[in-house]
């Protein structure tokens, strides 16, 4: 005790203490919500005892009102449309930021990151008048929050393939250039290989920001079939919600984090063959800007 | 061998002035057609008319034909009316809010990042969960705790004081929903920071006399200086935004704020659709500053990188 | 909310999902407002040779006739039904699902069934021309300005017969004379709902009934409707102004000042759910309420709760001299319908008193039926005894007290909206 109080920094007891008592309360509360998720009754503060009934059995469980299942379906499409449009065009959009040196490079490279930094409500309002008042071909619904999500997500994929396109520079592909590959062929043989893993993790990045998305898919939502789960979870949680909605975050949440655990396991397994052996949280530290 | 490589190079060049940019195409096309001209919709609209069937804003194309007073009517609200007090109540709250996040998150990120020796994974992956979990599910979680007969006012009567109406348009409610759902925000950048800065320099303090007070004054807080700044800047872009915060957490006019008047306008009042607009517009100017402030510190750090 | 079981719904235990007016759009799905006016601006760069419609407002004191117009004719009589699918568009859960099969039954066609949550989507889309639909649920006061941008065609009663089934009030309404536009759906009064173990009883029932949001007694229990037209009004009413669309700006303000009062003398609290969700859980004591919403919260009751503490008054009804609110809601055939004759048939379907009644089990907002009245409603439990106070009589609608909300103009609306800002941005 008298050598904490002679010397706080060398042995930073109290930092443990702070660290820990955010910890618990930064993760308690999602727990307890999690928790009750599984409770027997319709409480979400006392507890009555563990059962499925909120997941499987109740009229009103995940399993069973629709308004629910609609929610976690069009949660799940979205991200995956998300997901499978966004990461292709980003991948290309770093490949070009990176290489180009031309005189269009800066300005391009400083659009790519206006998204990154603009407030949610801003871009949502930009693109639900956009959608309104010009692009009016696309019905607001599946399709807007498609091309909503797509062009918030397509930042996010070139910081990540990015970081990865400059730990692994430019001597690979000039290597195979000069054993005669074309630069198209050095691209694909050599190029993509070694992006691979930053193409896949930014395939699980994109499929968790997606999901968790609530701005933009509730500004661009059309009607009652596309809305999200953290959409119906805005639109519940000012109504005595009953335990079913706990159970729908749980499910995101499950869903989410599966998908940022796969993103992780790739970034550490590439990090790994890198040497720097970092953890798979470490990996993941690296991708948020 | 060199003019090999040169040859290569040329060749290679030659093929670059197009390739790289018809790589970034797409992408940049599609930024544009749903970034820039939506931008260009919103002060459209902003500058547009009301349809006289159905009260509708009726955007306006056409620069020439440009009609500025939402502008006139949402600065002289903010100048004097009752936008005015929404906008103040939104500065205090997310400076209160982005304080109290440095005041936290500070230590748990030193800690983590310099102090940990063991198990450092699992101390990251405990930093980095909340920034996972959806935040309108953290909001909800807080919902079930302050509720009527939540788990808090459980505790506040088993303590001995009286129950209270937590959810019922309450500031400091508010605020500390705002540090718990951002805070995650700001200590991942930081940890960044703290976790990349140069350990020589900190032995080399250490060698040369200084106690690790002074070590930590001296060196690793002014160093750290870039870090916070980024990390409450990133913190403070949303929370200006923020509207779903106040309104699962109180729904008292109290607690309103910037975002929630542009939500009203846009979603709700469809015939005040063009102030909404004027307000979105006024918003990013004003927020501009820390914007420009991010994209450099981004630009800044990728320019490192690529060296 | 949404514990109630779809499945397996039993017409006596009437029991819904979600009140119509549970508008989600603060709450969720807030989707689209704004239309492209393309056809407008269109019309306005021709040079005006097909000008923009006036929109013909009526007053119950000066009823209107919507216009008809030669590009909007109305069908034929005696056609022969149309193969569908008929396609309908309505506010979400505003629609028991077993009615909507039962029409299937009865039309021999499909129905699909499209829904917004708010108007401001729909119209958003119907102008657009993004949607095509057959048959649409305006509010009464959107009827005008649909028929002025030609959204909905002209009804040909040949088809519907069971018009005659409902109230006089509402067969011949003063927003379109002679039904030519839209047959009643549903009625609604704003009232004051409490719970007799939170609040008082004799603290409702004065002279200005509306007082009672201003009781500091009942400080962080009071809830009023985040609806600016509604609330407003409420607060005209209170004051004797009452929801004339002639209201001045001093009268408007008065309004708005009263309920910044209400911030710190009430801790007040706006909701669109707070009647129908907010007083069975407990959270509220006190709520401005439609009639409509506070019929469904025995529903939403905790299962340890008891809902006959529920009660509700429309201050119309109460002692003093005050007004309040009473409106209805419509269907209308959208101009652009593909099946209009299918559509006729849904209409009449609609207002035959079986189908309207089990629709009123689950959609709680009650139709305007001749064969139903209070004693019949009670006694078939569609609503619980110690509600009945929130059946709506076609009496209501002549009655002197009640005041039928008329569709603004830009003016009058925009006033009330920057008083509402005003009371918004809060103390």
């Amino acid at each position: 005790m008298k050598a904490w109080f002679a010397n706080p920094w060398g042995k930073p007891r109290w930092l443990r203490v702070i660290t820990i008592a955010y910890l618990v309360w930064s993760l308690l509360p999602v727990l307890i919500a999690v928790q009750f998720s599984f409770n027997a009754g319709r409480s979400r503060s006392t507890w009555q005892g563990f059962s499925l009934r909120w997941y499987l059995d109740d009229p009103a469980s995940v399993a069973r009102d629709d308004s629910l299942i609609l929610a976690l379906q069009q949660s799940l499409r979205l991200a995956a449309l998300t997901m499978l449009v966004a990461t292709p065009i980003g991948v290309a959009l770093a490949i070009g930021l990176a290489r180009w040196r031309g005189r269009g490079a800066r300005p391009a490279g400083f659009l790519m990151l206006v998204p990154l930094v603009t407030p949610e409500i801003v871009m949502g309002v930009a693109l639900f008048l956009v959608f309104a008042n010009l692009y009016d071909f696309v019905p607001f619904g599946t399709g807007t929050q498609l091309l909503g999500h797509v062009t918030f997500a397509i930042s996010f994929v070139v910081i990540i393939v990015r970081g990865r396109l400059f730990a692994i520079g430019r001597d690979y592909e000039e290597a195979a250039m000069d054993l005669g590959a074309s630069p198209w062929e050095s691209l694909r043989r050599v190029l993509l290989p070694l992006l691979a893993p930053a193409i896949f993790s930014s395939f699980a990045i994109v499929f968790a920001i997606s999901i968790d998305d609530f701005v933009i898919s509730q500004f661009l939502a059309g009607g009652a079939s596309s809305i999200t789960i953290p959409v119906r979870l805005y639109s519940g949680a000012r109504v005595a919600p009953p335990p079913s909605l706990n159970a729908l975050a749980s499910l995101l949440l499950l869903a989410t984090l599966s998908a940022v655990t796969i993103a992780a396991l790739i970034l550490r397994k590439f990090g790994r063959q890198e040497g720097s052996g970092d953890s798979a949280a470490a990996a993941l530290t690296r991708i948020e800007i | 061998m060199p003019t090999n490589v040169q040859a290569a190079e040329t060749q290679a060049v030659g093929q670059r002035a197009w390739v790289w940019p018809a790589f970034a195409a797409p992408g940049l096309i599609w930024l544009a057609l749903l970034f820039l001209v939506p931008f260009y919709a919103v002060i459209a609209v902003a500058m547009g008319d009301l349809d006289p069937i159905f009260l509708k804003p009726v955007p306006e194309w056409n620069p020439l034909q440009w009609d500025p007073s939402s502008f006139g009517r949402v600065l002289a609200g903010i100048f004097g009316g009752q936008l005015g007090r929404i906008a103040a109540r939104t500065i205090v709250y997310v400076a209160v809010a982005s304080l109290l996040c440095v005041i936290i998150g500070y230590p748990v990120a030193y800690f983590v990042a310099r102090r940990v020796q063991k198990h450092k994974g699992l101390w990251l992956t405990g930093l980095l969960a909340p920034f996972w979990i959806n935040y309108l599910m953290r909001m909800l979680a807080w919902v079930n705790l302050l509720g009527p007969d939540g788990w808090v006012n459980r505790f506040v009567e088993a303590i001995g004081f009286a129950p209270q109406d937590w959810l019922g348009g309450r500031h400091e409610v508010v605020i500390l929903g705002l540090v718990y759902g951002y805070l995650p925000f700001f200590i991942l950048p930081l940890y960044a920071s703290l976790d990349r800065m140069d350990k020589q320099v900190l032995e080399a303090a250490r060698d040369l006399g200084a106690s690790p007070v002074q070590s930590f004054l001296r060196v690793t807080l002014p160093m750290s200086k870039q870090g916070i700044l980024a990390g409450v800047v990133l913190i403070m872009l949303p929370m200006f935004g923020d509207y779903y915060t106040p309104n699962l957490l109180s729904g008292s006019p109290r607690t309103r704020m910037i975002g929630n008047q542009i939500d009203q306008f846009i979603n709700q009042t469809s015939s005040q659709g063009g102030d909404g607009a004027a307000l979105t517009i006024v918003l990013m100017v004003a927020i501009a500053v820390l914007m420009l402030y991010y994209l450099l510190n981004i630009q800044k750090v990728t320019k490192e990188a690529r060296e | 909310m949404a514990f109630h079981p779809r499945e397996n719904w039993d017409p006596r235990t009437r029991r819904r999902l979600y009140s119509r007016r549970e508008f989600l759009w603060r709450a969720g799905a807030v989707g689209a407002s704004l239309p492209v006016m393309s056809a407008l601006l269109a019309a306005c760069g021709d040079g005006g040779e097909d000008a923009v419609a006036e929109v013909v407002i009526g007053t119950p004191s000066n009823p209107a006739t919507q216009p008809l117009s030669d590009s909007n004719p109305m069908i034929e009589s005696g056609m022969a039904a149309e193969a569908g699918p008929l396609k309908i568009y309505n506010w979400a859960d505003y629609l028991n699902p077993d009615t909507i099969e039962e029409a299937k039954a009865a039309l021999g066609v499909d129905i699909e069934l499209t829904t917004y949550f708010n108007e401001e989507e729909a119209l958003q889309k119907l102008i657009s021309g993004e949607v095509n639909f057959d048959v649409w649920f305006p509010v009464a006061s959107t009827v005008g300005k649909s028929v002025a941008g030609q959204l909905i065609q002209p009804i040909n009663h040949d088809y519907i017969p069971n018009l005659a089934n409902v109230w006089p009030q509402l067969a011949d309404p003063f927003y379109d004379k002679g039904s030519q536009y839209s047959v009643p759906y549903t009625v609604y009064q704003t009232g004051i709902a409490w719970r007799e173990d939170m609040v008082d009883s004799a603290d409702v029932d004065i002279d200005n009934p509306y007082d009672v949001f201003w009781n500091p007694k009942y400080k962080g229990i009071t809830g009023l409707y985040d609806d600016f037209r509604e609330t407003l009004h409420m607060v005209m009413h209170r004051q004797g102004v009452g929801n004339t669309p002639d209201a001045t700006q001093a009268q408007v303000d008065a309004a708005a000042d009263a309920l910044l009062e209400l911030v710190d003398l009430m801790d007040i609290r706006y909701s669109i759910d707070g009647a129908y969700a907010g007083i069975p859980e407990g959270k509220y004591g006190l709520h401005m309420s439609w009639s409509g919403d506070i019929v469904a919260a025995p529903y939403y009751f905790p299962e340890d709760g008891d809902p006959s503490v529920t009660r509700y008054l429309w201050p119309a009804h109460g002692k003093g001299t005050v007004r309040a609110n009473i409106a209805n809601d419509t269907i209308a055939v959208l101009k652009g319908a593909e099946s209009p004759v299918l559509a006729h048939q849904f209409l009449n379907f609609m207002l035959d008193e079986t189908n309207a009644v089990n629709n009123f089990g689950w959609v709680g907002y009650q139709p305007p039926q001749n064969g139903l009245d209070v004693d019949s409603l009670v006694a078939d439990e569609w609503v619980p005894e110690y509600l009945s106070s929130a059946i709506v009589l076609p009496e209501d609608f002549d009655n002197d007290r009640g005041e039928v909300p008329i569709q603004l103009n830009a003016e009058q609306e925009k006033m009330l909206l920057d008083a509402w800002a005003r009371v918004q941005a809060g103390g």
